[in-house]
This record gives structure tokens, sequence and C-alpha cells, in this order.
């Protein structure tokens, strides 16, 4: 067995380990903070397949957004499971056991555990990506050329469905959002937990900052707008937490949320009229410098990425922001 | 000197240190980054007196030397709790394992050093994480046995 098979093995067992914990465990906080963990173990799986953009994306979203969501779901509801009586658990058990069933069949499928000639290995495509892309499009990061030029369609409409969410939540919960007071189970810490309060306070701008790093390195080394904006609303959620959700909302509008959430798609989408009403295709970025394509991509891809990163950041602040200020309290 | 130049001189640094490209664009880019996060911050309230007092400071705060010592102290006094749980051949199995999967680790010379320490790292920390859960499930399964632990000393950290 070679060493690098064996840590996918310790890794892979460290995963299924976690997700055996989460399942029994009724604390919902632990359990919160154990997802966190299986989806940084996923990142690391992830980082020693070389797909380090996939991990960056798993980290910033698995361990750090959906956490932060957990947590604060878990500030409007109990912290511990409830218990479910035998007879209404076993047709969950049987759900359960007929979808793993399908998983398992449909891995079959799958071709084998670092096999050299999978589809993904011989295709001529991923030839053309990996030797082409640093001629035609001109960046270091050939996933960034992938998903933001040869696939920028894709892409497109990728964000269209996180516009599209953002969308739906806040016309489903958007009266709540900015009308409310806060709801009372939410405590602003600003007269007590000193440490953690000094702790956000040092974390927050260095997170910000980090997003923006983020945003704006993707084309040279791991990120993009995606990730990017993860990492943003992060910061900001992590500030309602700790500082209360009104004073989150007092400094962000739901009003410029609105806005951003579309600007950001139509940023995009105006990339690609421009692209057109100067004679090209759709998000073809080469007609912004028709004598020098590659730097006509570099700008094509930085406005679209900015695009991505500005919907990203708005859905998920809003997302947050709603489904926070609903303030249930169950008892 | 500005209340706001230092905390936008530490960005900056950390801008500075991340990148490894210093292109004119990017380097624009970063100033205007940390411009807008600086600026950001303390609008919002978390540039302050607690947080200014902190970049201002040169010295590490005074506590920082006993809370190092303490939290990984407190972690480990819990783990060897929950391990107390267990009966002893369960800790060896535990710990065997535990050594293990290092030894693959620390084998595996396929792999950059750095990575290695990453991975050992990480291991350890779900290792930290993790133990107490690891170790209830086993306890549960030994009293069910019948199989007595080295001490019970749950109650003391309930």
């Amino acid at each position: 067995m070679s060493s690098l098979l064996a840590i996918n093995v310790a890794l892979f067992t460290i995963l299924a380990i976690t997700g055996m914990a989460i399942a029994r465990m009724r604390q919902l906080y632990a359990a919160a903070m154990l997802s966190g963990l299986f989806s940084l173990t996923s990142a690391c799986i992830f980082v020693l397949h070389d797909a380090v953009d996939v991990a960056f994306t798993e980290a910033a979203v698995g361990a750090g957004m959906t956490t932060v969501l957990f947590l604060g779901t878990l500030g409007l509801t109990r912290a511990r499971e409830k218990t479910t009586p035998p007879r209404r658990s076993l047709p969950a058990l049987l759900v359960a056991l007929a979808t793993g069933a399908l998983l398992i069949y449909a891995s079959i499928d799958l071709p084998n555990f670092a096999a050299a000639d999978t589809p993904v290995q011989t295709h001529p495509l991923t030839e053309r990506y990996l030797e082409t892309s640093i001629e035609e499009i001109g960046m270091p990061n050939v996933v960034t050329s992938v998903l933001a030029s040869y696939r920028g369609y894709d892409t497109f409409g990728e964000v269209a469905v996180i516009f599209t969410a953002g969308i739906a939540v806040l016309m489903l919960l958007g009266h709540h959002a900015g009308t409310r007071p806060e709801p009372q189970n939410r405590t602003p810490l600003r007269d007590g937990q000193h440490v953690l309060r000094v702790v956000a306070k040092l974390l927050i701008p260095f997170i910000l900052l980090f997003a923006l790093y983020v945003q704006f390195h993707g084309d040279f080394g791991p990120g993009g707008g995606f990730q990017a904006g993860v990492i943003l609303a992060s910061g900001v959620i992590l500030y309602a937490l700790v500082f209360g959700l009104g004073a989150a909302r007092q400094e962000i509008s739901m009003q410029v949320l609105r806005q951003l959430v579309a600007a950001g798609l139509m940023l995009y989408g105006g990339v690609g009229i421009a692209t057109m009403l100067l004679g090209g295709a759709f998000l073809d970025y080469n007609r912004f410098a028709p004598s020098d394509p590659a730097h006509g991509q570099h700008l094509g891809i930085l406005l679209i990425e900015l695009g991505v990163g500005i919907t990203v950041s708005a859905a998920m602040i809003v997302l947050f922001f709603c489904f926070a200020g609903r303030g249930i309290i169950r008892k | 000197m500005s209340p706001m130049l230092s905390p936008a001189a530490i960005l900056g640094a950390s801008w500075l240190m991340l990148a490894g490209h210093h292109t004119r664009f990017l380097l624009s880019a970063g100033a205007a980054s940390v411009l807008l996060v600086a600026g950001l911050s303390r609008r919002i309230g978390i540039i302050d007196d607690e947080t200014g007092h902190l970049c201002r400071n040169r010295r590490p705060p005074p506590f920082g030397p006993w809370i190092s010592r303490q939290t990984p102290a407190s972690i480990v006094s819990r783990e060897i709790c929950s391990l107390r749980t267990l009966p002893p051949a369960y800790v060896i199995g535990v710990g065997g394992a535990g050594l293990v999967v290092i030894g693959l680790i620390l084998r595996s010379e396929g792999l950059p050093a750095l990575l290695r320490l990453i991975l050992i790292m990480l291991f350890m920390l779900f290792t930290l994480f993790t133990t107490p859960t690891v170790a209830r499930v086993l306890a549960q399964s030994a009293r069910k046995a019948g199989l007595k632990p080295i001490h019970d000393c749950r109650e003391r950290y309930r």
C-alpha cells in the first residue's frame, strides 16, 4: 500500500468517524462544530488530490459559512436534538438505507481510485485547457481560466442561481428582516464577554482583508469571486453574531444588500453584453483589447469575478439577516 | 499619528506578506483594500479604544503566557479524563491506532515535509476535539461488556 493511499485511507477514516459522531450526537452546538471539522478534513482530501480551488471553496463554504449559519440558527432554536420515537425513526432509517444503497450502486460506475485511463485524464480537452490556456488566457491559475472564460456561461448560470436563492429568501422572509426589533434571545455582547468581543474586533478586519485578497488574487492562485464573497459574508455575519443583528443591519441596510445582489449579476451580464456591442460573442473578453487578447481576458475575468463576489457576499448576508431576523423562540 | 494609520499599516503588512505577486495592479488593489477595510472597521466601531490600545501596545498582553499555558492544559486534562473512563485495553487500542496513523503520515515520503507536518497537526487537532465523543461511545460499549474503567472522573467535568 503506497503512503499516499495510506494517508487517503486515514483521512477517509477520520471523515467516516466524524460523520458517525455527528449522527450520534444530540448536542447540536457540538454537532455544528464537528460538521466544520468534517468540511476541513474534506478540504485536506481535496488538497491531497491537487484540487486546491475546490479545497478552498469547501473550507470557506463548508467550514466557514455553513458553520456560522448553523450557529446562527441554533441561536433561534434549541441546542439539543429532540429524541425521535423508535416507530417514527424506522421510515427514516429505511430511506437512509435506500439512499445509501443507491449511492453505493452508483459508485460502482466510478473509475478506480487514481486510475490513469479515466476520461478526466485522457480527454483531449484536458490537454487543451492545461497546455494552451496560458497562451490564450495568460493566467497561471487554469481553474480561473476555465471557470471564468472557457465556461463563463456555466458560471453565469451559477451566479444566477445564487441570485435567485437570495431573491427567493427576500420575497419569503424579507419583510421580517428590516422591520422587526432585535429578537429577545439574541443578546449582543456589548456589556459582557470581553474576550470574545475583543477577539472578534481583532479578527474581522483581517477576514475582510483576506476576502479582498482572495478576490484580487484569483488569477494567480486558488480563490476568486465565490470564495471571496463567502469569506466577506462570514466576516459580516461574525459581526452580527457578536455585536447583534440590529447593529449589523444599521451598518448594512437591506436596501443596499438588495441592490448589491442584483448589481453583481448585472455586472456579469453587462460584461457579456459589452463584448457583444464590441462585435464579439457573449463573454468574448478578447474584444476588450483586440490587439492584446490576454489583456482583454484579464480585464473581463476581473470584472466578472467582481460581479460574482458582490452577488455571493450580498446573497449570503441577505440569507443570514432574513433567517436570523425571524426571531422564533421555541420552548 | 492618525488613529487609523496603525491598523492600516498592520493590514498593509498582512497584504504584502500574503501576496506572492507584486504587480502594479495588485499593489494598487491592496492599497485600496487596506484603506477600505480600515475605514469600514472604524465606521462600524471595531477599531476603537480597545483594539487601538492592542495595536499601539508593543508588548504582548500580560495574560498571554498564562492563557497559552492554561488552554492546552485544560484540553489535555479533559482528554485524560475522557480516556480514564475506558478500560486499559481500550486506551492501549485507541493510542496504538493514533500512533499508527501518525507513523503512516511520517513515513509517506512521496509527500512534502510541510504537508506531512500539516496533516499531523490536523490529526492531533481532530483527536483533541473528538476524543471525548469517541471515549463516550467506547465507554458505553465497555460498560455493556462488563469491563471496568480506569477511573470514572466524568462528574468533575460535567
